[in-house]
């Protein structure tokens, strides 16, 4: 559906260009909630614009369906106009001096759709976002969420073959925000809406989409399922951003079969399935360290409880073993406090060998 | 934005039309602009080397600068110009601050009424508030110079409206306005949370006022100050009223007189010229720095998104000293002179005011003006030139803004120059160069037209529209345009739909400003001049410099009845953007 090939984009600034997309490639397949990733500045949302055709690339290809979009040997570049696409932006961009019909009905109106056809299909389209009976009011009479929608139904109307979301929900207060999160998410379930999203926000990325692909420094890091990038991620940039991580270096590490042991701060541990990845790092996450009574079996190491946080569903514990503090959390209906000498268990399933990502090239 | 140089070359539907899209903009605009800009500038340095001093003429020669810079005369005119420009700058500044001050941040009472009378001066074309004043001045037959003799019993009149202090009293009441609309944003939209910052920080109203309130205001009041000494520098109303007549010439009368009357009778082009050249190189230089103090400006941002209210100081019982103030000001400004300009337009001929004139009085000036075809015809071209002028003007600000800002067009920069350029051409010397252009390109017949005239004025009020389209292009979020391009819309549509829409309020307030200052604007238009294309402020001029200053007031007072509906137009439409573009800041 669309293919990003060898995508380098450069601006010119003061004293050098500043290269804001690095080589950058992927292929989105139609149906897809694909979501670019990344701490901002990370060239995510340079990548969107290059997409829609806002920003013009210094090299590679893009195709949008069958239509080649950018074509940076070729010479080609399509203005955004013309390319199939529909985009909400940050800002909403709802145009204040317009009814909520005209902003939606506006894309139908550049490619000249016929009165009584465009009204019904901006109607459908209102319907879809919930804002049917909104059609007659002025865009600047509507909340925040509101205007999102509006965005949202001008960018679905004509139905275009690509929809692009750059951080749409950024503006939202929290509690809207997980509402049209979850809004969006059935959307993308009944539409099967092909589907580029960016955000810094690794809750959004993890919830709605299919695949995710993680950026820094203008390059893609890491491409995978929510699961696969939160579970078992190749590199630490990533395993941080996702979610709380504990990363235990490994002096060294010994290959046995798809198993091995690695040299810990922490003592050996054994990594049930490397993939056939090596590393220096060996991840887990806080809530999959288990606490047991047990103590000096493998992958069990034993610690003190240094201070406990009280989270509601959950609790947060900081372990001392030796001289490495561990953070773990555990559902809340068990309970230790501080000062206790308790068994973590990190299981060799959960274990993940990872890296620096450094040496690696973006591409995936 | 990165731009590759794709376009040189490829698919032939896609290369040529993104080819034709990139360089359309530059090479339509860039060329209108120099034709309107560049080409009299360069004739006007031309001619200055010619010994005619027309510019296809033969020979070349350095005797106009010999002669202009040699001259003792010439330093005198410019040390005039000098003490004009930067002594009506005080004037202005001085005034223009304090009232800019009472009204944005203190308690003073009728804040609307102030505001009405310290815009409305603008309705007063400065030709008619220096003819106001020589009425109400002038040692021989001045008004107040008759009453305050009457009072002190003084033998002869105590001022004399004729000198240089003359000038640049009437010179800086006419610039107030402009001084506090330049100033009052500055103030108003300084964010009150910087001040309270500084309080909360322990420090005092003084230091306060010092560290932080002066510091952030600093670029505007030099940015207003050199705006103002370059009006000084080319403004020729007020000194060609009041300082023609008796010989003393500051450098925009003195370029005036050599072209309509000098001794030999024929225009002294060479001269002018050579003249013209130092005229420019002094503006342009303010006129740069003028651009770096704005720049500097904008670096301190003070507007932020949120609504406030500014604090507003307590004037306690300088409240009312204070409002008086400005109605002393109104009244100098505007009611003084009007009302002697009334008062005479109403006798038959000029005489000191008294009781035993009333008898006196008629309305033959104003039959006059009315039953005269040649004042009719003014009017007529008047209101032409200055409706196509400011349609002008408008379309092309919004052009150039949108280039300049929104584009990446290659050549977008030069075009910014062009459109800001015109700010250091006088009056004057876009007059001077439109004569030597359209005597030069004869096969365009528009020399002694009111289309020259048109052009002059477009030309003239370009710099201002297009900063002001600038202005509101940056408060247009790009995400509205480009929302826009991604819903399919190419650029016409963009336009139409929504940049025109959005700015519309500016464009407004652009279009009402350019159209005042274009029927109250007489240098240009007086050497433009030819049988066809006389407009009401040269009409007015003929009769005062003729010796009818009855015949003169009557065309004034309907002049100043016009632009006081316009000027009123204008503040609405004004008040209207500010009220939109709060409501568009997204």
């Amino acid at each position: 559906m669309l293919t990003v090939a060898n995508l380098h984009v450069a601006y010119p600034v003061a004293g050098g260009v500043f290269r804001a997309v690095k080589d950058v490639s992927f292929r989105v397949e139609a149906g897809t909630f694909f979501t670019l990733l990344g701490p901002s500045g990370c060239g995510k949302t340079t990548t969107l614009r290059s997409v829609a055709g806002l920003e013009t690339p210094t090299a590679g290809r893009i195709t949008i369906g069958n239509t080649p979009v950018y074509d940076g040997e070729a010479k080609l570049v399509m203005p955004p106009q013309r390319r199939d696409i529909g985009m909400v932006f940050q800002s909403y961009a709802v145009w204040p001096h317009m009814t909520v019909a005209e902003n939606v009905g506006f894309p139908l109106e550049a490619q000249r759709t016929p009165a009584a056809d465009a009204r019904r299909r901006v109607e459908e389209a209102l319907a879809l976002v919930g804002l049917a009976d909104y059609a007659d009011r002025p865009a600047t009479m509507l909340s925040g969420g509101q205007q999102q929608r509006v965005a949202l139904a001008r960018a679905l109307v004509k139905g275009a073959a690509l929809l692009l979301l750059d951080e749409p929900l950024s503006n939202l207060d929290a509690k809207l925000r997980e509402q049209m999160r979850a809004e969006l998410r059935d959307l993308q379930e009944r539409l099967h809406q092909t589907t580029i999203y960016v955000t810094h926000d690794q809750e959004e990325a993890l919830a709605l989409s299919d695949l995710i692909a993680f950026m820094q420094h203008g390059r893609i890091v890491e491409l995978g399922a929510p699961q696969e990038l939160y579970l078992r991620p190749r590199h630490i940039s990533p395993a941080r951003c996702l979610g709380q991580a504990e990363l235990l270096e490994a002096r060294s590490v010994t290959m046995n079969g798809a198993s091995a042991v690695a040299d810990t701060p922490l003592g050996p541990l054994t990594i049930a399935d490397t993939d056939g990845r090596s590393g220096d790092r060996v991840m887990i996450r806080p809530e999959q360290i288990e606490i047991v009574d047990a103590a000096n079996s493998p992958n069990i190491v034993a610690g003190e409880v240094e201070k406990v946080t009280f989270g509601g569903k959950i609790v947060e514990y900081r372990v001392a073993v030796g001289e490495r503090r561990l953070t773990v959390q555990s559902a809340s209906t068990a309970f230790r406090a501080a000062g206790e000498t308790v068994g973590l268990r990190l299981p060799p399933e959960k274990l993940v060998l990872l890296q620096e990502e450094a040496a690696e090239d973006g591409s995936a | 934005m990165a731009v590759s140089d794709s376009g040189a070359t490829g698919p032939a539907w896609q290369g040529l039309s993104w080819r034709a899209a990139r360089w359309l903009p530059l090479s339509s605009l860039g060329t209108l602009l120099a034709w309107l800009v560049l080409v009299p500038l360069a004739l006007v340095l031309v001619s200055s080397f010619r010994p005619t001093g027309f510019p296809l003429d033969p020979g070349w020669t350095i005797g106009n600068y010999v002669k202009t810079y040699g001259s003792a005369e010439f330093w005198e005119l410019t040390a005039n110009t000098a003490v004009f420009a930067v002594g009506s700058t005080c004037m202005a500044l001085t005034l223009g601050v304090i009232i800019a001050w009472l009204v944005e941040r203190t308690d003073l009472p009728h804040k609307g009424w102030v505001r009405a009378m310290v815009i409305l001066p603008m309705a007063t074309p400065p030709v008619l508030m220096a003819i106001g004043w020589v009425m109400l001045l002038s040692p021989r037959t001045g008004f107040f110079n008759h009453v305050l003799q009457g009072l002190f019993g003084l033998e002869a009149a105590p001022i004399n409206i004729y000198s240089l202090g003359g000038m640049i009293f009437v010179e800086g009441l006419a610039l107030v306005p402009s001084t506090f609309l330049i100033l009052s944003p500055a103030f108003r939209n300084m964010d009150p949370s910087l001040e309270e910052a500084a309080f909360t920080s322990g420090a005092g109203l003084f230091t306060t006022l010092r560290r932080v309130f002066l510091p952030l205001l600093t670029p505007t009041l030099m940015a207003a100050a050199v705006f103002l000494l370059i009006v000084g520098f080319l403004v020729f109303d007020i000194p060609g009223t009041i300082g023609m007549p008796v010989g003393i010439f500051v450098l925009s009368s003195r370029v005036v007189y050599l072209a309509n009357d000098s001794p030999s009778g024929l225009p002294e082009y060479g001269l002018i010229s050579a003249m013209a050249v130092f005229f420019l190189v002094i503006v342009i230089t303010l006129a740069w720095s003028y651009q770096r103090m704005t720049r500097l400006q904008s670096r301190f941002v003070t507007v932020t998104g949120k609504g406030w209210r500014a604090r507003s100081v307590r004037l306690g019982r300088w409240r009312w000293p204070a409002f008086g103030l400005v109605v002393v000001y109104f009244f100098l400004a505007v009611a003084a002179p009007l009302a002697i300009l009334i008062w005479t337009s109403l006798t038959p001929y000029q005489a000191p005011v008294s009781l035993d004139m009333l008898g006196k009085l008629t309305l033959n000036n104003h039959f006059d003006f009315f039953g005269n075809s040649r004042a009719v015809q003014a009017s007529i071209n008047s209101v032409v030139i200055a409706v196509l002028a400011a349609t002008g003007v408008a379309a092309l600000s919004v052009l150039v803004s949108w280039m300049v800002i929104r584009s990446r067009a290659p050549g977008r920069k030069l075009v910014d120059v062009l459109s800001f350029l015109p700010i250091a051409v006088p009056g004057t010397l876009i007059g001077v160069g439109l004569v030597y252009v359209y005597l030069t390109v004869n096969f365009i017949p528009i020399y002694g037209s009111i289309w020259i005239i048109m052009i002059a004025y477009t030309t003239n009020y370009l710099s201002f529209g297009s900063r002001a389209t600038h202005g509101v292009m940056l408060q247009l979020h790009s995400d509205l345009e480009e929302a826009a391009k991604v819903s399919g819309a190419g650029w016409m549509r963009t336009m139409r739909r929504i940049v025109v829409p959005l700015a519309f309020p500016a464009i407004m307030a652009v279009w009402i400003w350019v159209l005042a200052h274009c029927m109250r604007e007489l240098t240009a238009a007086l050497l433009l001049q030819g049988a066809h294309n006389t407009t009401l402020p040269v009409l007015l001029w003929g009769y005062w410099s003729g010796g009818e200053p009855n015949k003169a007031a009557a065309v004034g007072v309907w002049l100043v009845l016009a632009m006081l509906a316009t000027v009123a137009a204008w503040q609405i439409a004004a008040a209207r953007s500010r009220s939109a573009s709060g409501r568009e800041v997204v």
